[in-house]
């Protein structure tokens, strides 16, 4: 129908329109390519900021408790000893002592006993080796043992669900948490009990801490200290979420995804552990 | 039926079929804020398509009456979108020029039309209102590919609209300027003529289809 010498313009028009339409749409898919490919590339840089971090904080966290094992084992050794040889040498001069001083001596010689005892339970606290050797339900119930012992707050410790094996670093990233939990309700709460309670469900591990004290400040925005920040780095290390809430006294609720990578699949055999308590 | 009647239907439709899907969107809370009040492109564009069907069927309004109207509408078409577009810019230092550049556009296409003396479709209006909104597009590309990459880029209604302004305006701009010259050459068959300018009516039909694709993206949730 264009063959005419005079509808050549027309077919020039067509073309040009053809052609202009086929620019935009090379233009607009090169684009779009362009942002594909940018997108890949920010989320690849995301991941590797993520995984970057995410080393940092394990380095971190790895540090922190190799120091603290370091500490208390150290503690232990050095004035421990100390203590113990001092307790030594005080109870064996106690015959030689008068009469007049002999209750102050025999008084001293208590302390020292207590003191031993704490820093003892303080060491074994720093060090991983209790989670390790007793497992998560031994260990925590050794911890709050720790707050009858001294009559610092009374406990009500309860372990439900069908126990599932952590890995062991898991195992005493979850103890550290609720360690942390406890000192914070211990040393902010006024309160006086302190309920602790840990459930295994088939995916997931629930860990919920309550006082009964004073709970948090509603009109005071909280303050992120170092205990929080240390609680905040370890649930992200290990995937959970937590929470704090206000009940009759502070709630602290954690939750920690129970996947393959975090549990063991043959069950650890650890021996039973008995402490004994002695009364203040 | 001529080439040139089925594009004219094709654009009709397309029009109609537009405002239909603009009706959900009407004091739709849950739809995207910026494309909250989109739907009154839809509703202009169907008026004048009623407007036009009425001319072909009864003696009013006549078909000078409808090019006047059809030229003054140029300037809500191009004051809509290109705000539309100016909006969807990231606020920068360029902005008052651009700003400028659409007073400037709309200053010249008023100059163009009322100093026109004639009744046809200014094609020197349609042209100058083409190539601003193009450019626009350009702007809103160019901004877009430096910004950080969207992970849900097809599902913005923006980068629907925007797209098919881009294609329609860019594939108008030939027409539109040889439009005139075409018109007065006496060599070429008027059926001819008809067939070639109904390639805007193609156009603005896709333009339309676009834009119902940003109706469908504005509705869905993940969106926002």
């Amino acid at each position: 129908m264009f063959k005419e010498p005079e509808n050549h313009l027309i077919v020039f028009t067509i073309y040009i329109v053809i052609g202009v339409f086929l620019l935009c749409f090379i233009f607009l898919a090169l684009g779009y390519m362009l942002q594909r490919r940018l997108l890949r590339n920010h989320r690849e840089l995301e991941g590797l900021i993520e995984t970057h971090n995410v080393t940092i904080m394990q380095v971190e966290v790895q540090t922190k408790q190799d120091t603290l094992a370091k500490v208390g084992a150290e503690l232990a050794r050095t004035v421990g000893r100390k203590l113990t040889q001092v307790e030594g040498k005080l109870t064996s001069s106690l015959p030689l002592i008068n009469q007049e001083n002999i209750q102050v001596a025999k008084a001293a010689a208590r302390t020292l006993t207590e003191a031993v005892e704490e820093l003892r339970d303080t060491s074994r606290s720093m060090s991983s080796e209790i989670v390790r050797h007793y497992g998560l339900k031994r260990a925590i119930e050794i911890e709050l043992d720790q707050l009858i012992k001294y009559k610092i707050f009374s406990t009500d410790f309860q372990f439900g669900g069908e126990p599932i094996f952590l890995k062991p670093y898991d195992e005493l990233l979850v103890f550290r948490i609720i360690q942390e939990s406890v000192k914070n309700a211990v040393k902010h709460s006024e309160g006086s009990k302190i309920k602790v309670f840990v459930k295994f469900a088939t995916n997931c591990l629930f860990v919920m801490i309550e006082d009964d004290g004073i709970g948090y400040p509603t009109n005071v925005k909280p303050e992120i200290g170092k205990g929080l920040h240390d609680i905040h780095q370890r649930v992200r290390m290990l995937n959970g979420s937590y929470e704090f809430l206000k009940s009759d006294g502070a709630l602290f609720k954690l939750s920690v995804p129970l996947t393959e990578e975090n549990i063991l699949l043959e069950p650890i055999i650890r021996p039973e552990i008995i402490i004994i308590t002695t009364e203040a | 039926m001529s080439i040139h009647d089925i594009m004219e239907w094709f654009q009709s439709s397309c029009m109609i079929l537009s405002l239909v899907f603009s009706l959900p969107l009407i004091n739709n809370k849950k739809v995207i804020k910026y494309m909250q009040h989109f739907y009154w492109y839809s509703v202009v564009a169907c008026l004048f398509v009623l407007l036009k069907l009425t001319s072909r069927w009864f003696t009013f309004p006549s078909r000078e009456v409808i090019t006047i109207i059809g030229n003054y509408s140029i300037l809500f078409h191009f004051i809509f979108l290109s705000l539309f577009i100016l909006f969807k810019v990231p606020r920068q230092k360029s902005t008052k020029s651009l700003f400028a550049l659409f007073f400037l556009v709309i200053l010249g296409t008023l100059y163009c039309l009322l100093t026109s003396v004639d009744s046809k479709q200014n094609s020197l209006c349609f042209a100058i209102v083409n190539l601003g909104l193009v450019f626009f597009c350009l702007v809103y590309y160019s901004n877009f590919f430096e910004e950080l990459p969207r992970p849900k880029l097809l599902q913005e209604p923006s980068f629907w609209v925007i797209t098919g302004i881009f294609f329609c305006m860019s594939t108008c701009i030939p027409i539109n300027a040889l439009h005139d010259y075409l018109r007065t050459d006496t060599t070429l068959k008027l059926e001819h003529k008809k067939d070639l300018f109904s390639i805007a009516y193609l156009s603005y039909g896709s333009l339309h289809l676009f834009i119902i694709k940003a109706y469908l993206c504005s509705k869905s949730p993940k969106t926002t």
